[in-house]
């Protein structure tokens, strides 16, 4: 007999997850959807596997309840040979990961998805949920821009046996967490944390100019180490901070806490950083008539250079509107360029 | 049934939320789950509006609110300026995600004053009163008002 209902079709591949890879897939009712596909694994004998298979399904009903604008909306699981399939809403927009990978975001971008994300694990948290991965990664925007939560739930204990070891994922958990002390909503404030503060400064700045997360968070103090692009404002820094002290007890308790202290956050002046490099720096903001400038060449670890202008976007002049007198150290450059930009 | 009731009192950037339980037992002191403030995020307003009303419909959602009261909007006695027009702006905003949630309820001041034969600010300032009227979480003095609005919602359905 003549099926009506086409099959899911399986079209391009989007890229791969923590779990498996996942594919853009049209359907029959959805139109297009994201597959998340889970291959069995070598190492998984019969048994494990069914328990897989059994724990997957479990996390795919529990994941109804968690219908929301901010979360990913999975529709469906089912089975094919080896392998789990999920199907969700597909997000046009891709994950925040790209961007990350682009340079820095500019504050109003980060605070859009900052409030945007907080909004969908409230709703989470408030129906005893964890995420447990939260990451650039695993923000996901849609046709309009609005950031969602994917993925989350996906990890369940028993397959968390690799936990803190992926590549790209150990950087975001929090202190007590290393620790042996469990995952908790204190947690998943923590890993926006390092998201907020990863988006705000690009993959370039984040890798060359600090510390390998995953070598020194489980030492403590953490945060005093984090290396700040000069022009992220001081309130954006002490929020960023309070989300990651590595003493819970010192940070927001929960996501509407940390709503309150995002939403009060400057958003002007809206610099762009469209170059960061290992040697330069620099920073545009654009006014109707003018272009404001400004270039922080580093020559070396202890030595730096800093200048600002403003040029006019048709006919006329330069004008200088600051420098550094001379090659200066790593702690001038900071103080100068931080007051530059206050 | 105990009625998980919420009192929202809207300013022109933020909304302070006492959220309660008011029990089937009229005598019985109404509890306090929680006493919080959302903030309108800084900037452009109306996607500030966006994100409260989403805050605001999430909350009573997840928190499975049976009834809300929210402090309507009055004739100002001296002259009207721009923060009691943003004021009326967000509290309307804020009727619309409560409205689209649960059973919500708009009150007047005087309704308040009426209930208790003496006015919302000499209730709001006695200590005893609210010793007699609530138990549970801390309620900030900030938010008597909002809590006020509860204990006349109960007192005049």
């Amino acid at each position: 007999m003549t099926s009506v209902v086409p099959k899911l079709q399986i079209l391009d591949k989007l890229g791969n997850g923590h779990f498996g890879e996942v594919f853009l897939g049209q359907d029959a009712v959805h139109g297009q959807v994201a597959v998340k596909v889970v291959s069995r694994k070598a190492e998984n004998d019969d048994e494990e596997w069914v328990d897989i298979r059994r724990e997957f399904l479990a996390e795919a009903q529990h994941l109804k309840t968690a219908t929301h604008r901010n979360v990913v909306q999975v529709y469906g699981i089912d089975e094919v040979e080896d392998a789990i399939r999920f199907t969700m809403a597909y997000c046009p927009g891709g994950s925040l990961q790209a961007h990350f990978e682009r340079g820095p975001m500019t504050l109003a971008a980060v605070r859009k998805v900052a409030i945007d994300v907080l909004i969908g694990l409230h709703a989470l948290h408030g129906r005893e949920m964890l995420h447990r991965d939260i990451k650039p990664g695993n923000i996901l925007l849609d046709h309009l821009g609005m950031a969602k939560l994917g993925d989350f739930g996906l990890v369940t204990d028993r397959l968390l046996l690799g936990y803190g070891s992926a590549a790209g994922y150990a950087d975001h958990i929090a202190v007590e967490v290393w620790q042996g002390r469990g995952t908790s909503i204190k947690s998943d404030i923590w890993a926006l944390g390092m998201t907020l503060f990863r988006l705000l400064h690009g993959q370039v700045w984040y890798v060359f100019q600090n510390e390998c997360p995953a070598d020194v968070i489980a030492q403590g103090g953490f945060i005093e180490r984090l290396r700040w692009l000069p022009h992220v404002p001081k309130p954006w820094r002490k929020v960023i901070r309070k989300m990651m002290a590595d003493n819970t007890n010192d940070r927001y308790a929960t996501t509407q806490e940390v709503l309150n202290a995002i939403s009060a956050l400057p958003t002007e002046p809206e610099w762009t950083v469209p170059i960061v490099t290992e040697d330069l720096v620099r920073w545009e903001l654009q006014s109707p008539k003018r272009l404001n400038v400004v270039e922080w060449n580093i020559h070396g670890q202890r030595q730096h250079e800093w200048r600002a202008w403003s040029q006019p976007l048709g006919k006329g002049n330069n004008r200088s509107l600051g420098a550094s007198t001379k090659v200066i150290g790593r702690n001038q450059v900071d103080r100068e360029l931080e007051a530059y930009f206050r | 049934m105990a009625t998980r009731c919420v009192g929202l009192m809207v300013g022109s950037g933020e909304v302070t939320v006492v959220d309660t339980q008011i029990p089937d037992d009229c005598d019985a002191p109404i509890s306090l789950v929680t006493d919080v403030t959302w903030k309108l995020p800084t900037g452009d307003r109306q996607k500030g509006y966006e994100t409260l009303f989403h805050r605001c419909k999430d909350y009573l959602e997840v928190n499975g609110i049976d009834q809300v009261v929210v402090k309507a909007s009055s004739v100002p006695q001296g002259k009207a300026n721009g923060g009691l027009l943003d004021s009326a702006e967000l509290r309307g905003v804020i009727m619309c995600a409560a409205a689209s949630a649960c059973e919500t309820r708009v009150l007047k001041k005087e309704v308040i004053s009426r209930t208790y034969g003496r006015k919302v600010d000499d209730c709001v300032n006695d200590d005893a009163f609210w010793a007699e009227k609530l138990e549970g979480a801390k309620l900030r003095k900030g938010s008597r008002e909002a809590a006020m609005l509860v204990i006349a919602h109960r007192a005049r359905p």
